[in-house]
């Protein structure tokens, strides 16, 4: 009871932590990415996660944001069966390292959510200095490794462990970046959803080829595929972008299958610049197996196959002549 | 502690958080659970325990089978009886190599389960999951002794707990739309003994890339890798 007392008390006058972490002198800004604060579940907690996100470079409120909603879906009572505690999900040993009177109120617990979200904020700081030797994969996915499976895991396997559940959480939180980020304007406001499709798969022209790279935020490593192949696949390059063009609202699954039922069926006559084109290469016309993005004139951007780049190909005869279909998503 | 939640979650609202007023009670973290975790799901225990036998109709002389079987193994779970997703990828290490279901074991995750799983665990839920192959031409080519498979899987939790007290799973609506984790599909209407509707959750996709080895043509293939996707 006392403890949920003091989160309340916390996030009713959030102020008060903001002034104990001030007092703190951590705060560091940095040029991380601005918290889309209208879709942050519990709005007493957006200046607790902005002060958290600028703890050091390389995180950001909107990653933490993400983690948040990834650990406990916002929820700041939660258990899980292993005990790790709030909506940081913390172990307890793991919190007590990490954790400080953020809040000002003396009440330091993992069901704070001030506390716990500052405390997210140091610990993810230090996993990215204890992963700083790795390379072949951002530091933000290795620190986010880290969180899930341990900083143990993570340096004996020299990068991401092949867990499925850990593999699967990093690339969860950085598809829910996105969608924690305000958007600045970047993209002109009379650009369409195609044209920002377009300019988002541009931008990854020449990037290598990577089976099973890609996700929401960028190229990653794939399997297999050259030594730390940085890079995409067809649908990973698709799932890419299409995220960025819809500030991560549309999140595609990593199967060119699966994207080639969804959206909006386009008939030929309709190709829009922005819309992705998928193709059945293999002997079933219904197996859509490759996939692009159409950019105009009878061309297509997209990620071909093992060691290949990201190119623009031409619609020629060949592509024509294999069966298709044509979906939007704007 | 059911007060205190609910005095929480109204706090919230005064910041401008929904807050409903028929709330019903969250359940405590293992209320729920009606047989114990397993040895298999103990951490400390995992780099010891024996390493699970395939299952017996799974063709391990087929690439594909046996990629198939690996990710099943993986996502099939029972959130009553598993501490968290590590119980199916230790079930999956009845198809890999020895040196990676070693690595398996040998660095078990320290993070906790997540948001899906507690609400999944909260409904008492066990998985369902649907894999096939999908044929990927970019990728590596295939050897003799070395297979690549992607592997599309759909993971289904079917609970037993009545869908009226999915709102206490969600004290807070979560910004994406995948993280609608309670939601998403309707109540089958079925009935259990104890008058409960079962539950049915949203599905989850997870894409599987796996390499697939053999050290002989007489041998069985086995998971030498995976990456996971969603």
């Amino acid at each position: 009871m006392t403890v949920i007392g003091g989160a309340l008390c916390a996030l009713v006058f959030g102020v008060v932590g903001l002034v104990a972490v001030a007092a703190n002198g951590a705060s560091n800004s940095s040029s991380a990415a601005v918290l889309a604060t209208s879709v942050v579940p519990i709005p007493a907690l957006i200046p607790v996660l902005d002060e958290a996100g600028s703890l050091c470079p390389g995180i950001s409120a909107p990653l933490l944001a993400a983690q948040i909603e990834a650990e406990s879906g916002w929820n700041p009572s939660t258990v899980s069966p292993a005990g790790a505690e709030g909506i940081a999900q913390f172990l307890p040993a793991t919190f007590a390292t990490y954790a400080r009177n953020d809040d000002g109120t003396g009440n330091v617990s993992p069901f704070n959510p001030v506390d716990a979200v500052i405390a997210m904020g140091r610990y993810d700081c230090a996993l990215l200095a204890d992963a700083s030797g790795l390379t072949g994969q951002t530091p933000v996915s290795l620190m986010l490794a880290a969180y899930n499976a341990g900083v143990g895991a993570v340096l004996a396997f020299q990068g991401i462990p092949p867990y499925p559940e850990t593999e699967a959480y990093v690339g969860q939180v950085e598809s829910l970046v996105p969608i924690y980020t305000a958007s600045l304007g970047s993209s002109s406001p009379s650009s369409s959803f195609g044209q920002m499709v377009v300019a988002a798969a541009t931008g990854e022209l020449g990037v290598p080829y990577s089976w099973g790279g890609g996700n929401a935020s960028g190229p990653t490593i794939g399997i297999t595929s050259g030594a730390n192949t940085i890079g995409f696949d067809c649908s990973g390059l698709v799932l890419f972008a299409v995220a960025q063009a819809s500030s991560g609202q549309i999140l595609l699954p990593h199967s060119s299958e699966l994207q080639a039922t969804m959206g909006t069926l386009v008939a030929p006559a309709d190709i829009q610049p922005g819309d992705v084109i998928a193709f059945a290469l293999g002997a079933d016309p219904t197996d859509f197996d490759h996939i692009g993005i159409y950019i105009g004139n009878d061309e297509m951007i997209d990620a071909p196959d093992t060691g290949a780049v990201v190119r623009v190909d031409t619609l020629n005869s060949y592509w024509q002549g294999v069966p298709s279909v044509i979906r939007s998503f704007g | 502690m059911k007060r205190s939640v609910a005095v929480a979650l109204c706090a919230l609202a005064v910041r401008g958080t929904a807050c409903s007023t028929a709330l019903t009670p969250l359940p405590t973290p293992n209320d729920h659970r009606t047989t114990p975790i397993t040895s298999t799901d103990s951490h400390p225990s995992a780099a010891t325990a024996p390493i699970p036998s395939p299952v017996a109709d799974v063709n391990l002389h087929s690439a594909s089978a046996v990629a198939i079987a690996e990710v099943q193994a993986t996502w099939t779970v029972d959130t009553t009886a598993d501490a968290g997703w590590y119980a199916g990828e230790l079930a999956a290490s009845a198809y890999m190599t020895s040196s990676y279901a070693a690595s398996i074991r040998r660095h078990p995750p320290t993070g906790a389960p997540g948001a899906m799983w507690e609400v999944w665990a909260a409904h008492q839920a066990t998985t369902t999951v649907s894999a096939s192959i999908e044929a990927d031409p970019g990728g590596p080519m295939d050897t003799p002794f070395t297979a690549y498979r992607k592997v599309v899987a759909t993971v289904t939790p079917h609970g037993t707990v009545s869908p009226n007290s999915t709102v206490s799973l969600n004290n807070t609506a979560s910004a994406s739309s995948a993280a609608s984790l309670d939601g998403g599909a309707a109540p089958h209407g079925a009935v259990t003994r104890d008058g409960a509707d079962l539950w049915v959750g949203q599905a989850e996709v997870w894409v599987t890339y796996l390499v697939v080895s053999r050290t002989s043509l007489a041998a069985p293939w086995q998971v030498k890798m995976t990456e996971t996707t969603q």
